[in-house]
C-alpha cells in the first residue's frame, strides 16, 4: 500500500501532470471526452428512451422539435426523428457505436503496424523492402480513399451484406488504411533500439528473435505508438462517420453518428434541423476534444514521432 | 540530377503498375463476371465455355497484360448498373469534378496565404487568434459536417444559395462548364468553400509558421538594417523563403482535393466523378470502381512527380546534390 502511495506521489509530481494542470484547454477537452464516454457507454442506463425498442417508439411522436421550441416536450429534450425515436437517445447509442468502431479500427491498425514494423526493422532485408514499398505506395493515397476502396471491395465480394459484416468491413477498411504510420514509427524505433546493449545481452543469452521482439523491444517503443493512436482515434472516428454518411458504412438499423447525420440530412430542407445538426455537433465536439487530448499528449511526452 | 529524375520516374511507373494490378484484380476477381452475365439455369459446361471465351482461364499475367493494353486504348469496360461504357461516364463527369477542385484550390490559396502572412507578421493580435480558432475548426470538423452547416445557414435559413447540383451548364462540345452562368457560379460557392476549407487552414498554418521562422532570422535583421521598407521585407524576403514547403504541401493536397470531392459531391449532389464512384460502391458496380481507382492512381502519381520536379526548380541546392 505504501509503495502504491509513493507511486501516486511520484506520478502527481511528474511533468505530465504538471503540463496537464497548466493547460485549461486540455482540461476542458478531457471533461468533454469523459462526458461523451460516460454518455455513450452508459447509454442503456442513462438514455431517456430505448430508441431500438419497437414497442416503446411511437410514430405519433415523429418529428417533435427540441424541448425549448414550441411543440416540443421535455420527455424528448432534443426532439425526435422521422420514426419517433428520441434524438438524444439515438445520439448516445450512436456515439457508443462510433467509439467502438473507432477504437477497434485503431487497435487493428496498431497491431498490423506493430507486427509489420517490428519484422521490418528487426530482420531488414527482403521483408523490409517489400513492407516499406507497400507502405510507400499506400501513403501516396489519402487514408479515406483507401478505406472507401477496401470497404467497397468487401461489400462487392460478399453480396447480400449482413449487419455484422458491414460493421466488420468498416473496422477492417479503416484499420487497413491507417497501419502505415505505426509501421514506419515502429520500424524506425526498432532500428535504433536493436543496436542497444540490452538487445545484445538478450541475444547473448540465446533468446529467440520473437522473444526479443515481443518482450524486450516492444515495451521500449510503445510511447510514440500510443501517441499516434490517440491522434488516430479522432481520424478513425471521422473516417467511420464519413463512410456511414456516404451510405457505405454502418447500416441504419443500428446507426452510428455518421449514419444519424445521413438520415437527418434529408429533413434539413423541411425545417427539421435538429435530427441532423445535433449528431453533427456531437461528432464535431468529440473529434475536437480527442484531437486536443492527442496534441497535448504528443507535446507532453515529446516522443520521436517521425 | 538526371539520376534523381530517372529514379522518380521509375518509382512512379512502379506505383502505377501496382495500382493497375490492384485495379485489375478487383475488376477480374471481385464478384464473378461470368455469374453476373448468365442466368440461374446455365449449365456448368456453358459457363466454362463463356469463361474461356472471355479469356478468364488464361495465366494471370497474360490477363493482366491484356487488361493494361485495353486500358491504354481507352476501353475500361461497361458499367454493370446502366450498361454505359465506363470511359464515356468518366469523360462526362470529369469536368464537374475538375472545376470544383480548381475553384476550391484557388480559394484555399487566395485566402490561406494572405491569412498566413497576416498571422505570421502579427502573431499575437486578436485577429490572428480568431484565424487560429477558425483553422482548428477547419481541421477538426469533417467536411460533410461543414457542408451540412453551410446548407442549413445559406441554403435553408437565409435562402441565398442553391443547395444541390451544378446549376445551368454551357456545353462547349468537349467540356460542360458551369463557370459561365450565374446559377452555375452560385451553385459552385458552397461546395468549393467546403472542399477548400481544410486546405486553406493547412496553408494558413504553414505560411504562418514559415513567416514567423523566417522573420526571426539574421538576414531579415540585416535587411532592416539596410533600411528596406516593411513591404519589401515581408514579401520579397520573408514570403519568398516560406514558399518551398507550401508548394510541396499544396501540390500533394491537390490530390486529396480529388479524394475529398467524393464527400463534398455527395453532400451537394454535385454530378462529378466522386458521386459516380460512391454510387458504384453502393451498387457494387465493379468496372466503375476499378476504373476510378486507376484514374485516381494516375492523378496522384502525376501530381507527386510534378511536385518533385517543382522542388528541383525552386530549390537550386537539390540540383547540385547527388
Amino acid at each position: 500500500m505504501n509503495a502504491y502511495l509513493l507511486r501516486m506521489r511520484v506520478f502527481l509530481a511528474s511533468d505530465l501532470v504538471y503540463s496537464f494542470k497548466k493547460s485549461k484547454l486540455t482540461i476542458v477537452a478531457t471533461v468533454l471526452t469523459l462526458i461523451f464516454i460516460v454518455g455513450a457507454f452508459g447509454a442503456p442506463i442513462l438514455a431517456p428512451h430505448d430508441p431500438y425498442d419497437l414497442n416503446a417508439v411511437n410514430l405519433m411522436d415523429a418529428l417533435l422539435p427540441p424541448a425549448w421550441i414550441e411543440g416540443g416536450s421535455w420527455s424528448h429534450p432534443l426532439g425526435t426523428d422521422n420514426q419517433g425515436r428520441d434524438v438524444l437517445s439515438t445520439i448516445m447509442y450512436g456515439t457508443r457505436l462510433s467509439l467502438i468502431v473507432g477504437l477497434s479500427s485503431v487497435l487493428l491498425a496498431m497491431v498490423i503496424g506493430i507486427v509489420l514494423g517490428l519484422v521490418s526493422g528487426y530482420f531488414g532485408g527482403f521483408a523490409d523492402s517489400v513492407i516499406m514499398r507497400v507502405a510507400d505506395i499506400q501513403l501516396t493515397f489519402p487514408a479515406i480513399l483507401v478505406a472507401l476502396l477496401v470497404d467497397g471491395v468487401i461489400r462487392a465480394a460478399a453480396q447480400g451484406t449482413s449487419e455484422n459484416l458491414a460493421l466488420a468491413s468498416v473496422v477492417f477498411a479503416i484499420g487497413l488504411s491507417f497501419w502505415v504510420q505505426y509501421a514506419r514509427t515502429v520500424r524506425g524505433s526498432t532500428l535504433i533500439e536493436k543496436g542497444k546493449e540490452y538487445v545484445m545481452a538478450a541475444r547473448v543469452l540465446g533468446l529467440g528473435a520473437s522473444t526479443i521482439m515481443w518482450r524486450h523491444l516492444l515495451r521500449n517503443i510503445m510511447t510514440p505508438v500510443l501517441v499516434i493512436g490517440t491522434i488516430n482515434l479522432a481520424l478513425a472516428i471521422v473516417a467511420e462517420a464519413t463512410l456511414s454518411f456516404l451510405g457505405v458504412g454502418i447500416p441504419s438499423t443500428q446507426p452510428s453518428l455518421g449514419t444519424l447525420i445521413r438520415i437527418g440530412n434529408d429533413y434539413i430542407f423541411s425545417g427539421e434541423w435538429w435530427i441532423t445538426l445535433f449528431p453533427a455537433s456531437v461528432l464535431g465536439l468529440l473529434v475536437l476534444s480527442v484531437n486536443l487530448l492527442g496534441d497535448w499528449l504528443r507535446d507532453a511526452l515529446n516522443p520521436r514521432i517521425k | 540530377m538526371i539520376h534523381f529524375l530517372l529514379k522518380r520516374v521509375g518509382h512512379s511507373i512502379f506505383v502505377l503498375l501496382a495500382v493497375a494490378f490492384l485495379s485489375f484484380l478487383i475488376f477480374q476477381f471481385v464478384g464473378d463476371p461470368v455469374a453476373s452475365m448468365v442466368g440461374q439455369d446455365t449449365t456448368t459446361v456453358e459457363r466454362e465455355r463463356l469463361r474461356s471465351e472471355l479469356g478468364l482461364d488464361r495465366p494471370i499475367l497474360i490477363q493482366f497484360a491484356d487488361f493494361v493494353a485495353r486500358t491504354v486504348s481507352g476501353d475500361l469496360g461497361v458499367s454493370y448498373r446502366d450498361g454505359h461504357r465506363v470511359s464515356e461516364l468518366i469523360a462526362q463527369r470529369l469536368p464537374a469534378t475538375l472545376e470544383l477542385a480548381a475553384v476550391a484550390a484557388m480559394f484555399a490559396l487566395g485566402i490561406g496565404i494572405p491569412m498566413g502572412i497576416y498571422c505570421g507578421i502579427h502573431p499575437d493580435s486578436s485577429l490572428s487568434r480568431a484565424f487560429q480558432a477558425i483553422s482548428l475548426l477547419g481541421v477538426s470538423l469533417p467536411p460533410f459536417v461543414i457542408g451540412i452547416m453551410l446548407i442549413f445557414l445559406f441554403g435553408v435559413t437565409w435562402r441565398l444559395l442553391p443547395t444541390f447540383g451544378r446549376g445551368e451548364v454551357v456545353d462547349l462540345g468537349f467540356w460542360q462548364t458551369g463557370l459561365l452562368t450565374s446559377s452555375g457560379l452560385k451553385s459552385l460557392i458552397m461546395p468549393a468553400l467546403t472542399l477548400g476549407l481544410f486546405q486553406m487552414t493547412l496553408i494558413m498554418r504553414l505560411v504562418r509558421a514559415g513567416m514567423i521562422e523566417v522573420l526571426g532570422t539574421d538576414f531579415i535583421k540585416f535587411a532592416r538594417a539596410r533600411g528596406l521598407g516593411n513591404l519589401q521585407i515581408y514579401f520579397r524576403h520573408g514570403l519568398k523563403n516560406t514558399l518551398v514547403p507550401v508548394i510541396t504541401v499544396v501540390g500533394l493536397q491537390l490530390g486529396s482535393l480529388i479524394a475529398f470531392s467524393i464527400i463534398v459531391e455527395t453532400v451537394f449532389q454535385w454530378p462529378g466523378l466522386g458521386l459516380l464512384f460512391i454510387r458504384s460502391v453502393q451498387f457494387s458496380d465493379i468496372p466503375v470502381m476499378s476504373a476510378y481507382l486507376l484514374f485516381v492512381g494516375v492523378v496522384f502519381v502525376t501530381i507527386n512527380l510534378v511536385v518533385d520536379m517543382l522542388y528541383l526548380a525552386v530549390d537550386p541546392r537539390l540540383r547540385t546534390m547527388s
